[in-house]
């Protein structure tokens, strides 16, 4: 009896994964989904992760024809921004982040990304409005990304810390930049560490 | 009679060579600027630009050459701050005229900012071992280049090929400064009136700042470099300013 349970549970789990909505076995190779755009962006990201940014951003710009909800939508439009902000810059992912951000919280950091980049002091305020929309003045905040990109809790709080830093925000700033240092991150990351352990010292406070 | 008046002008003459010799002093106490262009002179008395300080001493009487004004703090700069600066370059160039030279690193080194300055000499000997008054110069304004901090570089924390460059001025700038990398000109932009940044899109994986160049010019028009390389003036060939 126990036998024909397992056999059963087999069969049906084999139904699930090919029998509804077809399947899609995507360029990762080890992976099949049910939905064939999720499928196509995770693929797109996938590219994008390996560093072939004109890649990813075909890949992305294709999905664009496709009939998309409108959170695909977002994330498509989210790794358009990404893939070009790696190939060309992220002065150029403006208009890609805005699209995403009201579906995609990669896109609102993306955002004030380019907010920090357009080193403009007038602007500075916007991409803080993104983060503290996501939460991130929170210093226990913990980030995950919503796509399969590199974005962690370590980078979402320095970024904070640098925008508050040059709003002239020093007492925040410094502790985003703690924050991001004491974080628990999997695989920590030394530009971000070295960025701010610089900028601690630049805040002239210590813990 | 006649014994009598010869004693008496041998001691006056005497009398006059202890008591009323000539006792050695500065007849001239001057810093110059001898940088070209100095254009701001026409309208500041006494203002130049410190990227190299001539200084010049002329005595009533020959002086002993071998009493260096170079030790012992003998000629010294002080600043508006109080800090001072021994000036350890100059010789005499005749026996009653002495040259001497700050270049600008020298100077930086001990005071950054605009602001007064005055020159002091003290402890001069003549050569019948008399020694001079001490002797402080006017008041001139000193107009240091700008000044950059060692700009910090770093990748966008989110986006890593996107650089991040900031740099700090000693003085307010005409216009933000030129930055450059690897040939590229970066915009920068003010953040305040003092702190400067710009962003840079770069396809590499990391960036030096060793790779980077800063220049920006001040609001009396003197340019400042990042990394400095000023050379020191050339004592050895002065050049008199009348």
């Amino acid at each position: 009896m126990k036998k024909l349970i397992f056999l059963f549970l087999i069969i049906f789990v084999m139904f699930i994964n090919h029998g509804c909505g077809g399947s899609t076995l995507g360029n990762t190779g080890f992976s099949t989904y049910t939905d064939p755009e999720k499928s196509y962006i995770d693929d797109a990201w996938y590219i994008y992760n390996k560093g072939n940014y004109a890649s990813a951003k075909q890949k992305f710009n294709s999905m664009l024809e496709s009939n998309l909800s409108a959170k695909q939508e977002a994330d498509t439009y989210c790794g358009l921004g990404f893939a070009t902000a790696m190939e060309e810059g992220i002065l150029e992912s403006k208009e890609y982040f805005e699209k995403a951000k009201d579906n995609n919280a990669d896109a609102k950091v993306g955002l004030a990304a380019y907010y920090l980049s357009l080193a403009d002091k007038t602007q500075f305020y916007k991409g803080i409005k993104e983060l503290e929309e996501l939460g991130i003045q929170n210093v226990d905040k913990k980030y995950s990304p919503s796509n399969n990109n590199d974005l962690n809790s370590a980078k979402v709080h320095t970024l904070l810390g640098l925008l508050y830093y040059y709003s002239g925000r020093f007492n925040e700033a410094y502790e985003q930049f703690n924050a991001a240092k004491t974080i628990n991150e999997p695989s920590p990351d030394s530009n971000i560490k070295a960025v701010t352990d610089a900028f601690i010292s630049n805040t002239g406070m210590t813990k | 009679m006649l014994k009598n008046t010869l004693i008496l002008i041998v001691f006056a003459i005497i009398f006059n060579s202890v008591c009323f010799a000539e006792l050695p002093k500065v007849i001239r106490l001057a810093i110059t600027d001898p940088t070209p262009n100095n254009s701001h002179g026409a309208f500041l008395p006494s203002y130049f630009k410190a990227g190299m300080l001539m200084i010049e001493i002329e005595f009533n009487k020959d002086m002993d050459n071998k009493v260096k004004l170079t030790e012992k703090n003998r000629v010294l700069l002080t600043f508006s701050g109080g800090q001072t600066l021994p000036v350890t370059k100059g010789e005499y160039i005749t026996s009653t005229y002495w040259v001497g030279a700050v270049d600008e690193n020298t100077i930086i080194s001990n005071y950054s900012h605009n602001g007064k300055i005055y020159l002091t000499v003290d402890g001069a000997i003549d050569t019948e071992g008399q020694k001079i008054k001490s002797e402080k110069s006017a008041i001139y304004y000193l107009d240091i280049s700008p000044r950059f901090s060692t700009p910090k570089i770093f990748p966008n924390p989110v986006s890593p090929h996107d650089y991040i460059v900031s740099v700090d001025s000693s003085e307010e700038l005409q216009a933000p400064p030129q930055l450059m990398i690897r040939g590229k000109v970066v915009e920068m932009k003010a953040i305040s009136a003092l702190s400067f940044i710009g962003t840079i899109h770069l396809n590499d994986d990391s960036v030096s700042v060793t790779q980077l160049r800063v220049s920006g010019t001040d609001l009396q028009g003197n340019v400042g470099h990042w990394p400095e390389s000023i050379d020191d003036f050339p004592v050895s060939a002065p050049r008199r300013v009348r």
